[in-house]
């Protein structure tokens, strides 16, 4: 039986085709991604003992998801839900429950399908309508139809308080896109400028459209077992060495800290000790990039940098190919697919395993990955390595 | 259209005609009745003294779920601000404000030229031919 010390290892990874994919709901698109992760994994279906499932912005796969994949006498079966922090939460959850000997097992997938053939990308996000209900309506209707107007105001506050700039912003995008050009996935690999940053049309401004994350129908799906388990099976184990979540809570009144500091500033910590490690060991990072602000704020909650010193840190050209930290290594949300938290989830996978081709980072022994949730309210940290955790 | 002397005229130029009808829900009626009234009316905790934007439903500080409705001064200021594109509508300048009483609002900026952290706003009211009446924030003094 497995005792409290158990480590756990990610065994598979499972993708759909990501982007512009018609024809399969949430539900299909999950169980594709579950039956790509098991047969990554080389493990039969049946020998799942435990789903965790999560949706986007569509009608989620749900739990019957369990009965579409055939899966039976399962130990650990629930939809979860923390937004963009819930792909890092189930993987902790799976680990947590593998770990108390509860089941053995576990596949943990989102999927989405928010696009749609005859409809704008952006149109899946907004709302619209000629009557409004309430104070929600009210606001909506005076000009918060996204998500896009919150995180504006959150990066205009960075912006004013720390002297940050659009250009910085614009360095992330372009570093991000650089890495894209590596992974045949990628929606978006054509390279940018900065002045490409700068024209691209805004959609909240501060933010132009290339500060923003792309809409991607798809799923993805990782199986969770113990590390001893994953290394009999067909891939190398991606070793779960940490995790933590952060959900500040913050007031709304004066004195905030909105847009300023996250819930990375809980959750980083937390992660980095149960890990044991300090950010200066970490080799490279897949974080949440809804925004290229969000990526900023991130790294200086996590203390890659001081608080404030996010701008230059990004402008300095250290997260980009050949850059000191790594960040993204995939093209991200803004450049590869948007896959809610299981975005920088898939790609640690994949660097942590050896397995990013033209894109693959210098070094890779610790992996951070971040979610991030909600207008800044939800956050959650991971970190994995190629190594299991005792024999650091 | 608008409490003020120009701010008709500020209305329509910041694409407030088109924004749609606005209906109540029910639930936050006293909020819409000081609309009309020219009154910003918001949430306060008569418990601890801490006020609230009037969507909130509970006191984060001393958990009580009893919020009363209170007129706040209608004095503010900006925080951040941002400015909502559209292919369908005028860009929308939209703001975070601080209340003079401490909470924080989402809202609409009506003629804000030159937006700045601290710039000292008050809320003026647009009284549409159809639907609620509904606040902006408007320079003061303007």
């Amino acid at each position: 039986m497995a005792g409290p010390m158990t480590s756990t290892a990610i065994a598979g990874l499972g993708m759909t085709e990501l982007g512009k994919v018609y024809g399969r709901g949430p539900r299909r698109l999950a169980a594709d991604a579950v039956r790509d992760a098991a047969a990554d994994a080389g493990l039969p279906l049946s020998d799942l003992d435990g789903l965790l499932v999560s949706g986007g912005m569509s009608v989620s796969p749900g739990i019957e998801l369990a009965r579409t994949l055939g899966l039976r006498d399962l130990r650990l079966l629930s939809e979860m839900s923390s937004y963009g922090a819930t792909a890092i939460a189930m993987v902790s959850y799976a680990s947590a429950t593998i770990q108390s000997g509860a089941a053995s097992a576990v596949a943990c997938v989102f999927a989405d399908a928010p696009l749609r053939p005859e409809r704008s990308a952006g149109s899946a996000y907004h709302r619209d309508a000629e009557e409004w209900h309430g104070l929600g309506g009210l606001r909506a209707a005076l000009g918060f139809r996204n998500v896009s107007t919150y995180y504006a105001l959150a990066a205009r506050r960075h912006m004013e308080h720390y002297g940050t700039t659009s250009e910085q912003f614009g360095a992330i995008a372009v570093a991000t896109r650089a890495w894209a050009r590596g992974n045949p996935r990628a929606q978006m690999r054509e390279p940018i400028s900065l002045r490409d940053h700068q024209e691209s049309r805004w959609v909240a401004e501060p933010l132009h459209l290339l500060d923003c994350c792309l809409v991607s129908n798809g799923g993805i799906a990782v199986i969770v077992t113990s590390a001893e388990r994953a290394r009999h099976l067909a891939q190398p184990p991606v070793h779960l060495w940490g995790w933590g979540q952060g959900h500040p809570g913050r007031p709304m009144r004066r004195g905030g800290d909105f847009g300023l500091t996250t819930g990375a500033a809980l959750a980083g910590p937390a992660a980095m000790k149960m890990a044991g490690v300090a950010p200066g060991e970490v080799d490279a990072c897949q974080i949440y990039d809804c925004y290229t602000y969000t990526v900023l704020v991130t790294l200086e909650d996590y203390g890659f940098c001081a608080k404030g010193e996010g701008g230059p840190f990004a402008a300095s050209g250290a997260l980009g190919p050949g850059g000191t930290l790594p960040v993204n290594t995939g093209g991200g949300q803004l450049s590869a697919y948007y896959m809610w938290g299981m975005t920088p989830v898939s790609e640690a996978v994949i660097q942590a395993r050896g397995q990013g081709g033209d894109r693959q980072a210098p070094r890779n022994d610790v992996i951070l990955v971040s979610g991030n949730g909600g207008i800044l309210d939800h956050h959650a940290t991971l970190v994995v390595s190629p190594h299991a955790k005792e024999q650091r | 259209m608008t409490d003020g002397p120009t701010a008709g005229e500020a209305a329509g130029a910041s694409g407030l005609a088109a924004i749609g009808v606005i209906r109540r829900d029910g639930r936050t009626d006293p909020f819409f009745d000081g609309a009309a009234a020219g009154r910003l009316v918001v949430r306060r905790c008569e418990a601890c003294g801490l006020w609230y934007p009037p969507d909130t439903t509970g006191c984060a500080d001393c958990g009580t779920g009893d919020l009363a409705w209170a007129e706040a001064s209608g004095r503010a200021v900006l925080l951040s601000w941002a400015v909502a594109h559209s292919r369908h509508a005028e860009p929308a300048p939209l703001a975070l404000v601080e209340l003079d009483e401490g909470p924080w609002m989402y809202g609409r900026l009506d003629g804000v030229a030159v937006p700045g952290e601290g710039l000292p706003l008050r809320a003026a009211f647009v009284h549409p031919d159809e639907g609620e009446s509904y606040p902006v924030f408007r320079e003061c003094g303007r």
